[in-house]
């Protein structure tokens, strides 16, 4: 019961209390009052009959007399008169029943009215010739007593509700700042750490108020100083201290994770951007002007990488720079050469007469079958081949055969996925996800399959052709398909703890009609929303937190939970994750490269999960590729894991 | 007593013990010598219109009242007479108090009326005549109308604005008992 709701009811029982003394008072009272009256009523009426009908006793005249009471009787306002003479034997008796009309019977039974009776003597001269026994009709002192308690009820009805809705008004009023504070209690409960601004003027509240406030305060300043302090670990461990772009090491730790995963990469154009002896310039400039010069190439790198959906931009060493461009084939690979040769072109440096030539850009492609080192030798070549051409110049190595899936065309790739979401070539493929460090069955990510239209036995993995879905608009049509095999799965299976997370691709969430149409199919199948999981890769979910508030918004009124995957993998802060309520994260499988070597890793992962488990969100790594990673996990307090070593994707049957 | 004494001075005192003496001794005595008894010591208290006593157009006073200041009208005679009887043990349905008409007198009187059976003809207490006389005998008074007493006592004190319930009728010789053990202090 809420304090407002108590105050109320105590409100009633008050005004109640003093109703109910004040009516039976009331009501006693009109009552005495009418009995009274019925009494004088009836005495006066025998005391005047017996003088009007003594003279008329002494002569024995019954039939006059008869007449006369009569007469009084037919008036209407008596329920008995009865004429007796001294010896006490009925000489006249009228009657008449109690009919009271307008009155209901219930109030008669519970309030009945006594009406007494009056009584007179008729003389005859100075005999006593007998006695006259008068009784009032009560009908008309109900009535009377009838509408005077329906009148009182009626006001106490009106004023009653008149002073219950005052109070009501008063309260919310004064109780308002409490409301207030319950809404603060939430929101840090959903880590957000809002300041009441507006004390309330009662003295207790304001006192609550300020407490809550400096409770605010004091949690905000506590989760920014752990996220600092991670972010710096990150920042020491993985960026270049002058760019504050990833450095070479974490490059590579990212890019030999993505060319060992078909799932997560299965194309890729790798770019190296090299400048044009820097040294040489440092000598000349300064490195003061070295340092600002990089910055530039920085940030005219990161413009164009913005335009890349999954990119990785790095700055290896002195004026060596890397772009991996996921998801890129060999046409955009060459618009994207051209655009990182005009870029090089446009530095100027500190000096306007800055000799144009700035540097070269050498571009290798991956197909899914080289690994990182080769690909790099693969751009290095390119490299050397572009320095070899004129200034500013890029250089592409082309492979001469790219796979034949990759080398389908726009056109063929969106009647290909269209077919195999209408003849049904869709297989999922689920992976478990393992709590740590027990070891326990936490859930299943599900892998989404094409199969090939001529070959059953060949599967196309998501990385192929998820890219391709998503820049053909066809990525919600995927994920509708996808859940609605997940919601089957899910019903076939009667284990209530059998949960699956599905992957959500950024660009669904984008198509208009995708949040109501997963609204609708959660709404119909309510009993099995508890046991899905939705991810969504942390590149898409910072650029498009409305979207995502929304997505959680929904399904979180199903139970449905929400996830984000490849977390860490660009620079992005940690703020975000405040105002998000997702259950997890995974954490990029570059940052378990090499974890039971590189303390800086640990450190990181060490940091993020304790800012995680502050925000109530817990931590699985993914990529747990040996035995060792596993093992290094247990003390990091990660919540779960993931990858081969611990399972590997498989058709649902066959686990 | 003391209070009549302080107010009304020793005399007063003396005929206020003579009363209560007169009912305390008599109770056993058969009605008539009663009605003689009692006749004869209210009679001797000498009559005096209210308005001279009380300052009062119509002013019906107790017992206590009568005794002690030594005056009396018809009303206070007959009430005085009613209620000292009562005392004596004489049932109420034998005594009326019954509102006449002095003929030669041309005046509303007030006399207690003694009726040995309820259809008798009774007889009169008055104090005009000393006498306690048959009804046919008293030509000089014509009945009105007659109440008990203990009716009229009610009715007259409901009209002075006394709050009287039903159920106090039962117990109004109680209540002027309590008003003259009162009015003794």
């Amino acid at each position: 019961m809420t304090l407002s709701r108590q105050l109320v009811t105590l409100l009633a029982v008050l005004l109640l209390l003093v109703f109910v003394g004040t009516f039976f008072i009331s009501v006693q009272n009109a009552r005495t009052y009418l009995e009274v009256q019925l009494e004088s009523h009836a005495q006066d009426t025998a005391t005047s009959l017996g003088l009007s009908v003594s003279p008329h006793m002494v002569d024995e005249d019954l039939v006059t007399v008869a007449r006369m009471v009569d007469a009084i009787f037919d008036r209407g306002y008596y329920q008995i008169i009865k004429l007796e003479d001294i010896q006490g034997e009925v000489l006249i008796n009228r009657e008449l029943s109690v009919q009271v009309k307008d009155v209901p019977a219930w109030f008669i039974e519970y309030l009945p009215l006594k009406a007494p009776e009056g009584e007179a003597l008729i003389m005859a001269g100075w005999r006593q010739a007998g006695r006259i026994l008068i009784q009032s009709h009560p009908g008309f002192a109900y009535r009377q007593l009838w509408g005077n308690v329906s009148e009182i009820f009626g006001w106490f009805l009106v004023s009653a509700l008149f002073v219950i809705g005052l109070g009501l008004l008063l309260l919310r009023v004064v109780l308002s700042p409490l409301k207030e504070v319950e809404w603060q209690a939430e929101s840090i409960c959903n880590r957000e750490f809002p300041i009441l601004d507006k004390l309330p003027r009662t003295r207790d509240l304001r006192l609550i108020v300020e407490a809550m406030n400096r409770l605010s305060t004091k949690l905000r300043t506590m989760l920014t100083e752990h996220e600092d302090l991670a972010a710096k670990l990150r920042e020491q461990a993985h960026q270049h201290p002058v760019t504050g772009l990833a450095n070479k090491h974490h490059f590579m730790a990212a890019l030999n994770y993505r060319m060992a995963s078909p799932e997560v990469c299965s194309y890729a154009v790798l770019c190296l951007i090299q400048l044009r002896d820097l040294q040489g310039y440092n000598h000349k400039h300064g490195y003061a002007a070295g340092d600002k010069l990089l910055c530039q190439m920085a940030d005219a790198l990161r413009d164009i990488a913005a335009e890349i959906p999954r990119h990785t931009l790095a700055h290896l060493s002195g004026g060596d720079f890397a772009l991996l461009a996921e998801d890129y084939r060999t046409a955009e690979g060459e618009v994207l050469g051209q655009r990182l040769s005009d870029a090089l072109a446009g530095l100027c440096g500190n000096n306007t007469l800055q000799p144009v030539d700035n540097g070269h850009v050498g571009i290798a492609y991956f197909d899914g079958k080289q690994d990182a080192s080769q690909l790099l030798i693969e751009a290095d070549e390119a490299l050397r081949v572009a320095q070899s051409k004129e200034a500013n110049s890029w250089f592409f190595i082309v492979p001469e055969e790219v796979e034949k899936e990759t080398a389908r065309s726009a056109t063929e790739w969106r009647s290909f996925i269209q077919q195999a979401l209408a003849s049904d070539r869709v297989a999922l493929h689920l992976q478990p996800v393992y709590s740590c460090p027990h070891k326990e069955m936490l859930h299943h990510e599900v892998l989404v399959r094409l199969i090939h239209e001529q070959d059953a036995e060949q599967l196309l993995v998501a990385g192929t052709f998820m890219p391709m879905a998503e820049s053909l608009g066809l990525s919600a049509e995927i994920d509708k398909a996808v859940i609605e095999r997940v919601l089957l799965l899910l019903a076939e299976s009667t284990d209530p703890d059998f949960r699956l997370s599905v992957n959500l691709s950024p660009a669904s969430l984008q198509t208009e009609d995708f949040l109501g149409w997963l609204e609708e199919k959660l709404w119909a199948n309510a009993k099995l929303a508890k046991q899905l999981i939705f991810e969504l890769p942390e590149y898409g979910a910072v650029s498009m937190l409305e979207q995502m508030h929304d997505l959680i918004k929904r399904v979180s009124r199903f139970e449905s939970q929400v996830a984000l995957d490849h977390f860490g993998r660009g620079f992005s802060s940690f703020a975000y994750l405040h105002s998000l309520k997702i259950s997890y994260i995974k954490i990029d499988g570059s940052y378990l490269n090499q974890i039971d070597e590189n303390t800086d890793n640990r450190f990181f992962i060490q940091a993020l999960t304790d800012i995680a488990h502050g925000l109530d969100i817990k931590v699985i790594a993914e990529a747990v590729e040996s035995e060792m990673i596993w093992q290094s996990l247990q003390t990091l307090n990660v919540d779960g894991g993931q990858g081969y070593c611990l399972g590997r994707p498989a058709a649902w049957q066959d686990t | 007593m003391a209070w009549v004494e302080s107010k009304y001075g020793e005399s007063a005192k003396n005929r206020i013990m003579d009363w209560q003496e007169l009912i305390a001794r008599n109770q056993g005595l058969d009605e008539l010598s009663q009605l003689k008894l009692v006749n004869d010591f209210f009679n001797e208290t000498p009559y005096y219109p209210d308005d001279e006593i009380w300052d009062k157009e119509d002013y019906w006073a107790t017992p206590v009242e009568m005794l002690s200041i030594d005056g009396a009208d018809c009303e206070d005679y007959s009430i005085a007479k009613y209620f000292t009887l009562r005392e004596m043990g004489v049932p109420i349905e034998k005594l009326r108090i019954t509102y006449v008409k002095a003929l030669d007198l041309n005046q509303a009187h007030m006399v207690l009326a003694y009726y040995a059976h309820p259809d008798a003809e009774p007889v009169v207490l008055d104090n005009l005549i000393g006498q306690i006389k048959e009804a046919s005998q008293r030509q000089d008074l014509a009945p009105i109308y007659s109440f008990n007493g203990d009716g009229l006592w009610l009715a007259k004190s409901r009209g002075k604005g006394k709050r009287v319930g039903r159920s106090d009728r039962i117990s109004l010789w109680q209540d002027l008992i309590t008003k003259m053990e009162n009015e003794g202090d």
